[in-house]
C-alpha cells in the first residue's frame, strides 16, 4: 500500500502541481468577464475538440463503464452507443447555432428570443440542475476512488476536490479549465491505450481470444447480450433516448461552443470531440472484457463475501494492478483523479457561470451588472456548488456512476434539449411554451426519477418503486415537447 | 451554406434512426445480437459499425460545411 500511496501520490501531485501552474498563467492572460466566461472566444476548433472529449470522458466513461462490463458485461457498451450518437446530432442541430447566438451561456442563446425573464430563469434552474447531479456523479467516483487507494473517508476526498476545483474555476477561469481538459483528456487516451495493449497482449494480441476469456470467466449469462438490467423493453428505449439526447443539453458542453472564433472551429471542434470519444469507447470494449476475463476470476480484488474490493467502479484500477503492478495502478488511478478533476471544473465553470450571468446579472439585477461583482459572485458560486455537490453525493455514494450518469442525461434530454432545439429551428415557439416546456421537462424528470428504482428504492430504502422504469427519459422529453407546443398554442 | 442546409436535416434523421433501430433491437430482439462474425461478437460489430456511422456523419458533415464562409458570432 505505501509504494502504490507514494507512485499514485507523485502522479497525483504532479498533475495538480501543472495545472495549478496553468491556472495562474491563465489567470493572468484572463482580464474580461469575456476572458472569464469563454477563454475570450478564440480557442482553435482542435483544442476545444480535446477539451470537449476532456469534458465529457469523466469518471462514469472511465471507471464507471468498465465496472459495468464487469458486472453487467453488454449494457456497458449499450449505454456507449447512445451517449456517441449525441455527437453527430449535436452537430447537425445545434453547434453552429449556439456559436452563432451565444455569448456567454446556453440562457444567452435563449435571450436572443425571448426577452422574459422566466424564461432565462428556467434555463439557469435547468442547467443548474443537470450540473448538480453530473457533479454529484464525479464525487461520488472520486470518493470511491481515494477510499480505496488512500483510506481516506469519504468527505475527506471529496473536499479535498472541492478545494481544488474551487482554486481552478474562480481563479483560472474557462482558459485554465479548457488547458486542465485536454491535458487531462491525452493522459486518459494514454492510459486507456496502455491497458488496452496490456489486456491484448494478454491474449497474444487476438480480440477473438479475449473475448473467448471473458465468456468463460462469466458462465453463468451470455456477456455478450444485453443483460437482465436491459430486460425491460420500455426501460432500454427509455435509457437509449435519454442517452441520446442528454448530450444535447449539457451546459458544460454546449458552453464550449462559445469558446471558438467561428462556426468552422465549432464543426471541427465536433469531428475532434467524436473520434476522441469512439477511440476510447473502443478501448473501454477490451478493458471492460478484460477486466472481466481477468479481474473477475482473481481472489486477491474480492472481498471475503465476493465482492469487488471498492465497488464495481474500481474495475479498472484493478485491472491496471493486474497488468502493471503498483505503478501502472498509480498510475491510473492518477489519471482517474485527474479525470474527475478536471470534469469537475468543467461543471462548476458552467454551474457558476449561470449563477453569476444569469441569476444574478440577468435575472435578479435585469440586466448587465457591474462586471467585477458578477465575476465576484461567480467565485463564491463555485464554492457554493462545490459544498452541494459533496453534501448530496454522499446520498449516491453506493450507486454504479455510469447509471447515475444515465440519469443525469436525462434531467438534460427533458429540460434543456426540448427547449433549445425548438428555439434554434421552430419560429412558433413562443415564450410562455419555452417556458412550460423546460418546466414540465425539468420537473417531471425529477419527479420520475425520485419516484423510481434509483431513489425510491436505492437512496430512501422502499421496498417497491412508485415508477417502475430507471429512466424516465421516454416519458419526461415527450411531456416536455407537449407543454412547449401547447404553451406556444395559447400565446 | 447549401450543402449543409441540404444534409444536415438528412443526416440528423440518418443517426437519430439508427440509434432508435439498435436500442429497438436491445429492446424487442436481443436475440438478433447474438452469434460471431470472425470470433467478434456480432453485438459488439453492431456497436463498432455504429462508432464508424457516427464519426463519418461528423466528419463529412464537416467537411461539406467547410465550404462555407465562417461567420463571426454576432453577439460578442
Amino acid at each position: 500500500m505505501s509504494h502504490l500511496m507514494s507512485t499514485a501520490g507523485l502522479f497525483f501531485i504532479g498533475f495538480v502541481a501543472l495545472t495549478l501552474l496553468i491556472t495562474l498563467v491563465a489567470a493572468r492572460r484572463s482580464r474580461s468577464a469575456q476572458d472569464f466566461y469563454t477563454a475570450g472566444g478564440q480557442v482553435p476548433g482542435w483544442m476545444n475538440g480535446i477539451a470537449l472529449a476532456g469534458d465529457y470522458l469523466s469518471a462514469a466513461a472511465f471507471l464507471g463503464a468498465a465496472g459495468m462490463y464487469l458486472s453487467l458485461g453488454y449494457d456497458s457498451l449499450a449505454y456507449a452507443v447512445g451517449t456517441l450518437a449525441g455527437w453527430p446530432l449535436l452537430l447537425l442541430l445545434m453547434a453552429e447555432k449556439l456559436r452563432r447566438l451565444g455569448r456567454y451561456t446556453v440562457a444567452d442563446v435563449l435571450a436572443q428570443r425571448f426577452s422574459e425573464r422566466r424564461v432565462r430563469l428556467m434555463t439557469t434552474l435547468s442547467s443548474l440542475t443537470i450540473t448538480v447531479f453530473y457533479l454529484i456523479v464525479q464525487m461520488v467516483g472520486a470518493g470511491k476512488l481515494i477510499e480505496l487507494l488512500f483510506g481516506l473517508p469519504y468527505l475527506d476526498a471529496v473536499v479535498l476536490i472541492g478545494l481544488l476545483m474551487v482554486c481552478y474555476v474562480s481563479v483560472g477561469g474557462m482558459l485554465a479549465t479548457t488547458w486542465v481538459q485536454m491535458i487531462k483528456a491525452l493522459l486518459m487516451m494514454g492510459c486507456g491505450i496502455a491497458l488496452a495493449a496490456g489486456v491484448l497482449l494478454h491474449y497474444a494480441g487476438s480480440p477473438a481470444l479475449l473475448f473467448d476469456a471473458a465468456a468463460r470467466a462469466a458462465p453463468a449469462h451470455d456477456i455478450f447480450l444485453p443483460s437482465h438490467a436491459l430486460s425491460n423493453p420500455i426501460d432500454v428505449l427509455s435509457l437509449g433516448l435519454g442517452l441520446t439526447l442528454g448530450l444535447l443539453g449539457l451546459p458544460h458542453v454546449l458552453m464550449r461552443f462559445l469558446t471558438v472564433p467561428d462556426e468552422r472551429a465549432a464543426r471541427h471542434s465536433v469531428v475532434w470531440a467524436t473520434g476522441l470519444v469512439g477511440l476510447f469507447f473502443i478501448l473501454n470494449i477490451v478493458l471492460g472484457y478484460g477486466a472481466l476475463a481477468l479481474v473477475s476470476p482473481d481472489a486477491q480484488f474480492h472481498d471475503g463475501a465476493g465482492k469487488l474490493l471498492g465497488g464495481s467502479n474500481m474495475a479498472a484500477i484493478h485491472l491496471a494492478d493486474l497488468l502493471g503492478g503498483a505503478t501502472l495502478k498509480g498510475l491510473v488511478a492518477a489519471v482517474a483523479f485527474a479525470t474527475i478533476l478536471a470534469v469537475v471544473a468543467g461543471l462548476t465553470m458552467a454551474g457558476a457561470s449561470a449563477i453569476s450571468h444569469d441569476l444574478y446579472a440577468n435575472w435578479l439585477r435585469r440586466g448587465p451588472a457591474d462586471e467585477k461583482r458578477e465575476l465576484a459572485v461567480s467565485r463564491w458560486a463555485t464554492l457554493g456548488l462545490g459544498l452541494a455537490a459533496v453534501l448530496l453525493s454522499t446520498w449516491f455514494q453506493n450507486q454504479n456512476v455510469a447509471f447515475l450518469l444515465g440519469l443525469a442525461f436525462a434531467i438534460s434530454a427533458s429540460s434543456q434539449f426540448p427547449v433549445l432545439l425548438l428555439a434554434l429551428h421552430w419560429p412558433g415557439l413562443s415564450a410562455r411554451g419555452a417556458w412550460w416546456g423546460g418546466m414540465t421537462g425539468l420537473l417531471a424528470a425529477l419527479l420520475l426519477i425520485g419516484a423510481g428504482p434509483a431513489v425510491w428504492v436505492g437512496v430512501l430504502g422502499h421496498a417497491k418503486p412508485l415508477f417502475p422504469y430507471a429512466n424516465p427519459a421516454l416519458f419526461s422529453v415527450p411531456l416536455a415537447f407537449l407543454a412547449a407546443w401547447w404553451g406556444s398554442r395559447k400565446a | 451554406m447549401s450543402v449543409t442546409r441540404f444534409s444536415g436535416p438528412l443526416l440528423a434523421c440518418l443517426v437519430g434512426l439508427s440509434s432508435a433501430a439498435y436500442y429497438g433491437v436491445v429492446a424487442f430482439a436481443p436475440g438478433l445480437l447474438s452469434g460471431r462474425i470472425a470470433g467478434i461478437p456480432i453485438s459488439i460489430a453492431v456497436a463498432l459499425g455504429l462508432f464508424l456511422l457516427f464519426f463519418a456523419v461528423t466528419v463529412l458533415y464537416s467537411r461539406a460545411g467547410s465550404d462555407d464562409v465562417p461567420t463571426k458570432g454576432g453577439s460578442r
